[in-house]
This record gives structure tokens, sequence and C-alpha cells, in this order.
């Protein structure tokens, strides 16, 4: 049965913590250097929070923006769904306390754990509510305060991740008008162990001998995490665009997960889009995970290449395994 | 070194120091404290091997790096106030002369001139100077945590408003580290939360003892969460982790942020003392561990903290500043027994006995 409801994503809004994280700094903690960094990553800085700060004190202000270029108040939304491996805690859910803090006093929250990918699965989880005609508005926030997931003597990691987040506005609308037109989602727990935070949750109990090992801090398979996101961020576009039958003519603007500019030139390509429509922030803010693709988005939308009518591919990799890619046209009908 | 995960506070904290207590011209300091740490100690060997000094010479080599940032942060006495109290142990040379000894000094004591601290009565690293805030060595093995512990005690007791903000810091070995003197030493030092700083040199040589036969534990810095102080733990071969952590621990000390561990992980680069080859240390063991000496200026230079010119220079400078120093105290006098005061401990003269000039502190 074809849906009711398009969801439409009208409104983006951000939010970065002010303090900077050079190269230079992370010379001075670990070995390595900034031309090691820029060119196997194209990283130069990352935002980090001061120590203590919760999620929802970048999410908060994200999302007053994000309403305010929306034009809503906050007792409209109906549902609060944040994208985080980060949140102010595992319960309650970051959604609950933004919930609060915003007075969206009709909205329900929780909070989506899916890694890099969880923005893009969050911004499809409301999707699939609007479409069905369970609510009308939905406030997609996806972010991450990464910092605290970092062992800063682990150089594989911690000139990889920044913290930042961002949200997006998604309101019913026409189903023949723009909005979210198609997603589709992955995932492959055999590479669980490639991309993980070995003791966080109920597998792991965090002893005094795994805090000293660090495993509370993210562990990564660098090689094959990179060579998976080519080639699987790569793919899930193409599968998509086959699905609803379009091209890469039909995309203005590619919004990939910035995890490093050597995976987002070579899915780039791979697709055939040019670099000009490829929304690359990596340089600035580095690994958001869930926060890196409302982030591109916002900054995109600053600068003028977000606009109503703009069609746009997203496309995420992370820690799971799990990918996806989802293809709206922004605005409101 | 630790291998402790560094979460982002530690880091951001790391990071803060480095900025306050390891700027360009700190480090170009700390290098010049070094070589004169280093410098001074060879001399003293030359001096040894040409029969020159009674007893033995205890050098320092590969523990500069450490024991020269200490002396930086720590405040010499001026008149009207009392300065900072340190108690160096045997391989503290750089240590002792960024706090104010002089080469002149050094060289009186190890040669035995009726001129120099002890007055020619007491050996070689037993040395020391009250009125510079240098405690006199009593044992490497742990006494000089009481004894700095009773020095800042008694001026808490006093209660002199000059002697506020004062610190005390001491230094001591992994071999020492298991001493009973030392764990009721840091216990006090706790207890009382005494303004003070316990530098660790995991030298990973209780003489010849290595370090699985001298602790079970996987890092010394675990005994400062024992005994209830801060503590951090760094590589004691690399230069600026040294400034910024012993920067650092200073610093929170004199700011009543309670006593501080410092441990530094490194190499003893020579033997116990003179008289020791250490051919007991296996080269894989050496091989672990860079003379910060070689390491420090290599950094410096891809960090463009100085060129090689100005290193060669500051060699330069330095030993003749050593030279210098050992020409105008050679013929200075041994103890004259029809003059000396044969009491075993300290007289009331003892400074005054110093006529003269008691050397020039760089």
């Amino acid at each position: 049965m074809p849906a009711a409801f398009r969801a439409q994503c009208v409104a983006v809004g951000s939010a970065l913590p002010e303090r900077r994280l050079t190269n230079a700094d992370l010379e001075r903690l670990v070995d390595t250097d900034d031309e090691w960094i820029v060119s196997r990553t194209g990283i130069r800085e990352r935002r980090i929070a001061e120590p203590g700060t919760g999620l929802s004190a970048l999410a908060l202000p994200a999302a007053k923006q994000c309403l305010e270029r929306a034009g809503v108040t906050a007792d409209t939304i109906d549902g609060i769904i944040v994208a985080t491996i980060s949140g102010d805690h595992v319960m309650p859910a970051t959604a609950n306390i933004l919930q609060h803090q915003l007075g969206a006093t009709k909205a329900f929250g929780y909070d989506l754990l899916n890694a890099c990918n969880g923005f893009v699965a969050a911004l499809s989880t409301a999707a699939a509510f609007i479409e069905s005609g369970h609510a009308k508005r939905i406030l997609v926030v996806g972010g991450d305060i990464m910092s605290t997931l970092i062992d800063y003597r682990d150089r594989n990691t911690c000139i990889l991740f920044g913290d930042g987040c961002g949200a997006v506005l998604v309101e019913a609308g026409p189903a023949d008008g723009p909005g979210i037109v198609g997603f589709e989602l992955h995932s492959d727990g055999a590479g669980a162990a490639d991309l993980a935070i070995p003791c966080s949750g109920s597998a792991h109990i965090p002893t005094s001998e795994a805090l000293a090992r660090g495993d509370q801090f993210v562990k990564q398979n660098g090689r094959t995490v990179f060579t998976q996101a080519v080639r699987r961020m790569s793919e899930v576009c193409v599968s998509l665009l086959e699905k609803l039958k379009l091209t890469k003519n039909d995309i203005d603007l590619l919004v990939p997960h910035q995890a490093n500019l050597r995976i987002i030139e070579p899915t780039a390509s791979r697709l055939g889009v040019p670099m000009d429509k490829v929304v690359v922030n990596i340089e600035r803010v580095a690994n958001t995970t869930a926060g890196t693709i409302p982030l591109a988005l916002a900054d995109a939308f600053a600068d003028g290449r977000l606009k109503k009518g703009s069609r746009v591919l997203l496309a995420a990799f992370g820690g799971g395994l799990t990918w996806g890619a989802l293809y709206l046209t922004w605005g409101r009908a | 070194m630790s291998t402790h995960p560094r979460p982002i506070n530690e880091a951001l904290a790391i990071l803060d120091a480095k900025q306050r207590f390891a700027s360009p011209q700190q480090r170009i300091e700390h290098l010049r404290w070094m070589m004169r740490g280093r410098g001074l100690d060879d001399r003293l060997v030359a001096l040894y091997r040409s029969s020159l000094v009674h007893g033995n010479v205890f050098t320092g080599h590969g523990q500069e790096a450490l024991s020269a940032a200490i002396g930086m942060f720590m405040q010499r006495p001026v008149p009207g106030t009392p300065g900072d109290v340190f108690a160096p142990l045997i391989r503290d040379t750089a240590g002792r002369l960024s706090f104010g000894e002089s080469f002149e000094d050094s060289f009186r004591t190890y040669l035995g001139k009726r001129t120099g601290p002890m007055r020619g009565r007491d050996g070689n690293i037993h040395r020391g100077d009250p009125t510079k805030g240098h405690l006199a060595m009593i044992s490497h093995l742990g006494a000089m945590v009481a004894a700095v512990c009773g020095t800042l005690i008694a001026r808490r007791l006093r209660a002199e408003p000059k002697s506020a903000r004062t610190v005390g810091v001491t230094c001591i070995g992994d071999g020492g580290m298991a001493t009973g003197a030392l764990h009721e030493g840091l216990n006090v030092m706790a207890v009382d939360k005494l303004p003070m700083v316990v530098v660790v040199a995991n030298n990973h040589l209780s003489y010849s003892t290595f370090n699985d036969r001298s602790f079970a534990c996987k890092d010394l810095v675990s005994r400062a969460e024992a005994y209830g102080m801060r503590g951090v733990s760094i590589d004691g071969t690399d230069a600026e982790e040294c400034l910024w952590a012993v920067g650092d621990a200073i610093t929170r000390a004199r700011n009543d942020e309670g006593p501080q561990m410092v441990v530094a992980t490194l190499l003893r680069l020579q033997g116990h003392g003179t008289h020791d080859d250490a051919s007991y240390v296996p080269a894989d063991l050496r091989a672990r561990f860079p003379d910060c000496l070689d390491a420090a200026p290599k950094k410096m230079l891809a960090d463009h903290v100085i060129d090689q010119a100005g290193i060669d220079a500051m060699w330069v400078e330095v030993k003749d500043e050593i030279s210098q120093a050992y020409e105008r105290i050679r013929n200075e006098p041994a103890p004259n027994p029809d003059e000396e005061q044969w009491t075993a401990y300290s007289v009331p003269d003892l400074t005054s006995f110093r006529c003269g000039n008691a050397g020039s502190t760089p």
C-alpha cells in the first residue's frame, strides 16, 4: 500500500564544542605528526567537549537552532530520536533529557545505537513513523562526544574522532512532495570485533583490569574497516539508486559519513559523483560518529549548497558492522 | 614506561601542563641543566680515575631529564623567605644544580675540601646546605621522605607566613620504594596532606636487582593511589614529559592540591657508582631506553626549538663553566684537624665557617 505521507526534512541545526584539538596538539600527546594525519585522513583539527559535558549539552542548542529554522515550537514535536553511542547515560536515554530541556511536552523519545550509521538509521526510522501515520513531526538528532570513548595514548584512533551534534526536523508532507524517497540499511555482525568498544555493555564487566587495559575505549582494525567502508558505502548507494530507478545525475549533493577523506573520495569516485558535489567537513571536525551527517548537512545549508529542492544522497558505514544510504529531496512542499 | 590508557581529561591536562611548563624557552633551559649535570658527572668521574676523589662517584647518567626538571620549578631561598626544600639522592647531580648548588660545592665535597658544605668531613653524595634548601642525604633508601616531611611539618607548626606556599621535594629509586622507611614516610606525607612531591626514578636496577625482583605491581605509581595521593607515570627518557609532569606536580603541591608522586621510567646508564661496571645489565634492556641527552636535542631540533649550532654552543659553554669552577677550587685547603670541631653533628658555625665564596650558582 503506498504511503499516505512523505517524511520531509525541513530544517537542520548543529552545535560544536568551542575547544579545538589540532594535529599539533596531538603531536604533543602521541607519536604522530600533522603531515601524516592530513595525508592519511584529511583531518586537521577536531572539536572536543569539556570533560564532563554530556551529549545533551550539544543536542539542546542543535535542536533549538533546527526548530527555529523550521519555524516550529518544541511542543508540536511528536517524537525525538537521538542517534548516539555516547549519550549522557545508558539510562535514561539522552532523548528523554532533551525532550525535557526543549519543553517538547508531548514527544516520545528514545536513543538509537547504531554507531556511525546511527543518523541514517534514525532518519529511516523517523520516515517509517511518518509514512505510516504514527507521527507528524519528529526531531532526529545525531551526535557523539567521542572524546570520552577514545584512549589518547592510541595514535590509531585519537587522531580520527571529535565531538559534535546535529539535528534534522522531519515532518509529514504530501506523498508526492519532497522528502525521504527511500533508504536501505544493512548489517554484518561477523565484523563486530573490527570496530568496537569491548567494555561498554553486559558482555564485559568493567573490572579494574579491563579499565587498566583501556577496554572502555574504541578499538579498531583500521585496515579492515577502511576496506569495508569503501566497498559497503559505494555498494549500498548503487543499490539504493537502482532500487529508486535513479542515476548519479539525480544527485545534487552526496553527504557521506566523515570517517576519512580516503574513504570519502573513492566512494564518490565509484559512484561517479564529482567531489564538488560531495560535502566534506572532516578537515575541521573529524569523525563525530553519529554526528557527521547532520553536521555536514548543517555546513551545506550554511554555505547555500543545501536548499529547498536539493537532491541529497546520504551514506554511512560504522561499527557493527553496519551501513546504509538514504535518498531525499530537501525542504517543505 | 606507562601503558595506562589516557582519557580525554588527562590528555587535556597534559596539553595544559605542556603549555605552562614545557615552553620552548623552558625546554632550552632544561637542556642546559641536563648538560650541566652530565658535564659535572663526567668531570667527577675523570677526577675519580685520577685518584683525586675520596670515595666513590655516583652519577646520574640517564636520569638528567627527570632530575634537572625538579630544581627548575622549585623556589630558591632568598633573604626573608626560606624557599623550598629539596632532598636529592645519589643520581640528582642535575637537580642539585638546577636548585642552586654550585659546581664548586660539588667539587669541594668530592675532593674533601675544608671549604665545602660538609667541611670535608662527609662524603660526596651526603652533602647538603640547609641555608639553600638542600637537605644532606642520610640514605637514598627512603630516609629522606621522612626528613622532608619533618621539615614541612615544622614549618606548618611554626605557622610562619614566610613559609607559606613553600614545597618539599625528594627523590627515590625503584629499590628505595620497597623500604619500610619509605612507606612510613609516604603515609605521613599523605595523612598530613603535606605540600610535597616524591619523584620516583624507576631506573630498573636496585643496584643489580631487576624490577621483577623489586616489586610485583605493574607500575609503581599505583602506590600513590594506595597512600591517597595524586600520582602520574611518565617516560623518564622524554625530557619534555619530565618537564611538564614535574612542573605540574610541584605547582599542584604549592597550590594546596596535596602530596604528589611522579614515577618516571628510565634506565641507569652507568654502574651504581664508579666502582661498578654494570656488566650485569643485559643488552636488550639497554636497547629499550635512549639516553635522554641524545633524545632531548633530537626532539628539540625536530620541533625547531633550537638548532644544532645552539646545541653545540651550549655544550661548549657548559664545559667551560665546569672547568672554570674546578680551577677556582682545586687549590683550596683540606680540613685541618687542629682547627676542626670534631663533633658528630652539625655545629652552629657550620655556615659561618664557610668564609669566603661558596661558589657561583649558575
